[in-house]
């Protein structure tokens, strides 16, 4: 059976018809001569009539038989062989091979030995069905996004290449692989592309529930781009099997927002359980930079989660590092073990308060605002509290500031409104709050602008309701209402009444991306929260003073104040929690030199830094780390910034992949191999069942080009024979 | 212009500017045609003209020269008097011409250098034209008036027809009487076999024949690329041919009429000069009058 390695190429064949197409349009274009010595002329055609006439179709076959053996070599055709019995796979041609191995943190799970080392073994028994001439390009998971190289033909460094790998902390990610996979075939030149999935059988990473992802890699797959043929898809994996109960630490979590400093805080340690695995004499530890601050053992009840509450006082304030580990538990995945965390400790946070109604203590709009924050107005608790008039602001009063805090706000200048707008964007928080000098029609105008601007909701009007009404909807679990309304709930709100409020345009309310935090008895919402880039704005539709409640008399007043700013001023930039294969990002303070900064992974290495720009601002970048645990960057004049790096909570699950997963790719077929001796089994015994066409078309053309100047130069040997004048006469 | 006053500026006078030596020699061929005509006999003793270099010695007047130191040689009344005639193709394929003149414009020329000559020779000149058949005949004759009324008629004479010279040249060798010279003209596009044939009965008919085969420089090259439709000047069919691919074969076909025709011409005696309308006239004459009398 013949078949074509390039068939999008088959077009070309057109070209054949082209010295045809010549032929017409030469006919066409004839000119009309009057001549005398026709005799010469029909005497020719009299004697030469049929050997023109087959050296003219002969030449015109020629020439097209020359254009098409290219365009047909162009196509790469090969002849396939009868398949050899029992063989399974058929080759057509040279092989154009791409493996693609997941080397995720759950490779390294196993009873007797890793997953991982059993893919690597499978991997060589394919590595063996290849021949001379068999390109093989290798991918892995941890440098997906990482400069493609061109692929190899040595096989021997191919199965190095394989041998010296090792598991890593990656997440895996099997539609990204196989798209890596796709792009690097268009780097292949033989035509039978092969993507070999080599992975642990574990059903993390396949993302099965993404179904419009798995659609467009069905597509890509099933139609390469430069008209290659449909690679065949290859998955290499050992069984799945039940590789042991794991224990593993799902998360770290702090119980506020902003970590105050001298303060305790509870660290919440999350440890799932999955399968079966007896959790008697296992304990976590918790440390802080290092050092031990605690251990727990772990509760011996089957349950899928434990949760572990630490309490901890962080004495400085700045970057800290948080670590924990499972010690004495034997699981199959030991490097879920332990986890790290970066955490700020806070003192100082600054907070502008611009006032519509400036005042001292506790007057003015946000007076009351001002002394929940900073009870000591020292600055010497969590937040740095500072007071501008809105009249006096100057958007240079934006540097520095975390959260900004705008109460009964009449109107800000457009230079404001930009800063603000640019504020929130690069991160900062900003919440706003009404009063009597609120002029509706200008804050809809220039700080909603339709959506655009930095208010999370245009204003409809003021509404004052015949009878007070009461704040009843809270979202108790958002990070800002924890303090407030965690133990009290609703009696927290007990006795509050809001006299007016301003309210929201009906189809601002219910746009997407804008939550209600807290609603009121008839039904409008009082504190709304909405993401503009990097950064938050809260909007409470009443004031924050007394003009139009009596919210600040509450006992949720302080903590509600408190945990909506700490909220808004919690945002990390650039974070400092990472995942495997991200880079380190570092943004130095102005003045301090980051030529000199030093990085420090877990192992204690020095990894190389480089200054680079993020986001438009000057920074400190690393290459991606791949390492679990903790790193410091130091430099000289700035405190040190801790980064941590923790793995996905979902390659601890270990779950076998099941042939339901592996429909995903459905309806492309999909050959699954667990054992190296099926793999030598399933390809022909001599290795190939395909002939390459191509050659021997290109011999032809070479053959019929000479063909055509032989049948050519007769033509001009004849003129030349018969050149006028060779007549001569007898002596 | 007349055709004769062409003929004597073109070609005359440019005979004589190439040299008298050359004119001489053409005069002296002309003179030596004269010897071939009746070589061997006794024929009336007319005069005296003074020796010219390429002169036979036995014709030198010894007696003359013992007298008076002179160089003379002595005439005789046969060889004043040639009678020739200039027979030009008239047919249809003889108003070919590539570049500006036609064939039979330089077969008019040709013709008519060739009588001036003669007639400077006191020999006899007559014209015949022909396509099919012979269209007009004046008798040979020796005066100035006489060349004048033959330019006249070849001045007058248009192309036409088409070519038949096997029969013309049997017609004129019946009506030929005396010995002569007999100047056929023609591009020669007829039946090499026919024409030979004709020509060899001229000969027995004991007519001197000269053979002037006259082409154009086109109809020699075939300079003609891609699809051409050969339209026939004497009512051949039309032809539509690829030019590139039957150049090659054209070509032989030319040169092997023109073989056949010269290897018959010289097995019966017959001077062939080709000819092609973009030589010079008075080169051609040269050329061609001076090889005869190298042979001689």
């Amino acid at each position: 059976m013949i078949g074509f390695a390039n068939l999008m190429l088959l077009g070309g064949l057109a070209a054949a018809a082209a010295p045809v197409l010549i032929h017409i349009a030469h006919r066409r274009r004839r000119t009309s001569v009057r001549w005398a010595a026709m005799r010469f002329l029909v005497e020719t055609m009299k004697a030469r009539r049929r050997r023109l006439m087959v050296e003219h179709w002969l030449l015109l076959a020629v020439r097209m038989a020359v254009l098409a053996c290219v365009a047909l070599a162009l196509c790469r055709p090969y002849l396939s062989r009868d398949a050899d019995a029992g063989a399974v796979i058929e080759r057509g041609g040279g092989v154009a091979a791409v493996l693609l191995i997941d080397d995720s943190l759950s490779s390294g799970a196993g009873r007797a030995e890793p997953a991982f080392t059993s893919a690597k073994r499978l991997a060589d028994a394919y590595l063996a069905t290849l021949r001379k001439g068999d390109e093989i390009s290798i991918l892995t998971m941890s440098r997906v996004g990482a400069p493609a190289s061109d692929p190899i033909f040595d096989r021997d460094a191919a199965r190095e290449i394989i041998a010296q790998l090792a598991p890593t902390a990656v997440a895996s990610d099997v539609p990204t692989l196989l798209a890596a996979g796709v792009a690097q075939l268009a780097r292949h030149v033989n035509p039978a592309g092969e993507l070999v999935l080599i992975g642990d059988g574990r059903a993390a990473g396949w993302a099965g529930a993404d179904g419009a992802r798995w659609d467009e890699l069905r597509q890509r797959i099933a139609a390469p781009a430069g008209g290659r043929a449909a690679p065949r898809v290859l998955m290499l994996a050992p069984e799945g099997g039940d590789p042991g109960g794991n224990l593993a630490l799902e998360s770290i979590t702090v119980d506020r927002a902003l970590v105050p400093v001298a303060r305790p805080v509870h660290i919440v340690i999350t440890v799932a359980r999955h399968g079966v695995i007896p959790a008697s004499g296992a304990l976590v530890r918790l440390s802080v930079d290092g050092r031990g601050v605690g251990e727990q053992p772990l509760p011996a009840e089957a349950a899928a989660r434990h949760q572990l509450v630490f309490t901890h006082a962080f004495a400085l304030a700045g970057s800290h590092l948080v670590e924990a580990s499972i010690e004495g538990a034997r699981d199959a995945l030991p490097a879920d073990d332990r986890r790290a965390r970066s955490l700020d400790v806070e003192r100082g946070v600054p907070v502008l308060l611009i006032e519509g109604v400036a005042g001292t203590g506790l007057g003015g709009s946000l007076g009351l605002v001002a002394t929940a924050l900073d009870p000591q107005a020292d600055g010497g608790g969590l937040f740095a509290v500072t007071r501008v008039s809105a009249a006096r602001l100057e958007p240079t009063d934006f540097a520095r500031q975390r959260v900004i805090v705008l109460g009964d706000v009449p109107a800000l200048d457009a230079r404001s409104v930009a800063a603000l707008e640019a504020f929130v964007v690069a991160g900062g928080g900003v919440l706003v709050a009404p009063g009597p000098h609120t002029d509706v029609g200008l804050i809809n105008r220039y700080w909603a602008r339709d959506g655009h601007g930095f208010l999370p909701a245009a204003i409809s009007s003021l509404i004052e309701p015949p009878d007070s009404t009461v704040p009843t909807t809270i979202s108790a679990s958002h990070p800002a209402l924890r303090d407030a309304f965690a133990s009290n709930g609703q009696a927290a709100w007990r006795g509050a009444r809001v006299h007016r409020y301003l309210g929201l345009q009906s189809d601002t309310s219910r746009a997407s991306g804008l939550d209600q935090l807290i609603g009121l008895s008839d039904g409008a919402p009082l504190v709304v929260e909405r993401a503009r880039g990097h950064g938050r704005v809260v909007l409470v539709t009443t004031s924050l003073d007394l003009a139009w409640s009596d919210l600040p008399r509450q006992a949720a007043f302080v903590p509600l104040v408190r945990g909506l700013v700490a909220h808004l001023g919690s945002a990390v930039l650039p974070p400092r929690n990472l995942r495997p294969g991200d880079r380190i990002i570092w943004l130095p303070p102005s003045g301090i030199a980051s030529e000199a900064a030093t990085l420090e992974g877990p192992d204690g290495a020095t990894i190389p830094v480089a200054t680079s720009d993020w986001e438009g601002r000057r920074a400190v970048v690393s290459a991606a780390a791949l390492m679990l645990g903790g790193y410091v960057l130091r430099v000289a004049g700035a405190p040190p910034a801790r980064f941590a790096f923790a793995s996905d909570p979902a390659e601890s699950a270990l779950d076998p992949l099941s042939p339901s997963a592996l429909g995903v790719l459905a309806p492309l077929p999909i050959a699954r191999f667990t054992m190296p001796d099926t793999i030598a089994a399933a390809f022909a015994s001599d290795g190939r069942r395909a002939v390459e066409l191509w050659r021997w078309l290109v011999a032809a053309a070479v053959a019929l080009l000479f063909v055509e100047s032989l049948l050519t130069r007769r033509q001009a040997g004849a003129e030349g024979d018969a050149a006028p004048g060779a007549i001569r006469p007898p002596p | 212009m007349t055709l004769l006053s062409t003929v004597q500026e073109d070609v005359l006078q440019r005979l004589g500017r190439i040299g008298v030596a050359a004119r001489q020699a053409v005069e002296s061929v002309l003179v030596g045609q004269h010897r071939s005509v009746r070589r061997g006999l006794s024929v009336e003793f007319a005069g005296h003209r003074s020796y010219q270099p390429g002169d036979d010695l036995r014709r030198l007047d010894w007696a003359v020269y013992a007298r008076s130191d002179r160089l003379d040689v002595r005439l005789y009344e046969e060889e004043t008097r040639l009678r020739a005639t200039l027979v030009v193709d008239c047919s249809g394929s003889m108003a070919y011409g590539s570049a500006g003149a036609t064939k039979l414009d330089y077969a008019k020329r040709l013709a008519a250098a060739l009588g001036f000559l003669m007639l400077r020779q006191a020999d006899a000149v007559g014209l015949a034209t022909c396509d099919t058949g012979v269209r007009q005949h004046l008798p040979r004759g020796s005066t100035m008036g006489h060349l004048i009324t033959v330019l006249d008629h070849l001045e007058a004479t248009t192309p036409g027809g088409e070519t038949a010279l096997g029969p013309v040249l049997e017609q004129l060798a019946l009506r030929l009487s005396r010995r002569g010279v007999v100047v056929l003209i023609t591009d020669g596009y007829d039946d090499p076999a026919r024409l030979l044939l004709a020509l060899r009965f001229l000969r027995h008919q004991r007519q001197d024949v000269r053979l002037f085969l006259v082409a154009d420089p086109a109809e020699e090259a075939f300079p003609h690329v891609g699809v051409v439709e050969f339209l026939g000047m004497e009512r051949e069919p039309r032809l539509l041919l690829d030019a590139d691919r039957v150049r090659g074969y054209y070509r032989e076909a030319f040169a092997e009429h023109r073989r056949v025709i010269a290897l018959g011409c010289h097995a019966i005696n017959i001077r062939v000069e080709t000819v092609r309308t973009d030589e010079d006239l008075a080169m051609v004459l040269v050329r061609a009058l001076s090889i005869e009398r190298g042979r001689q």
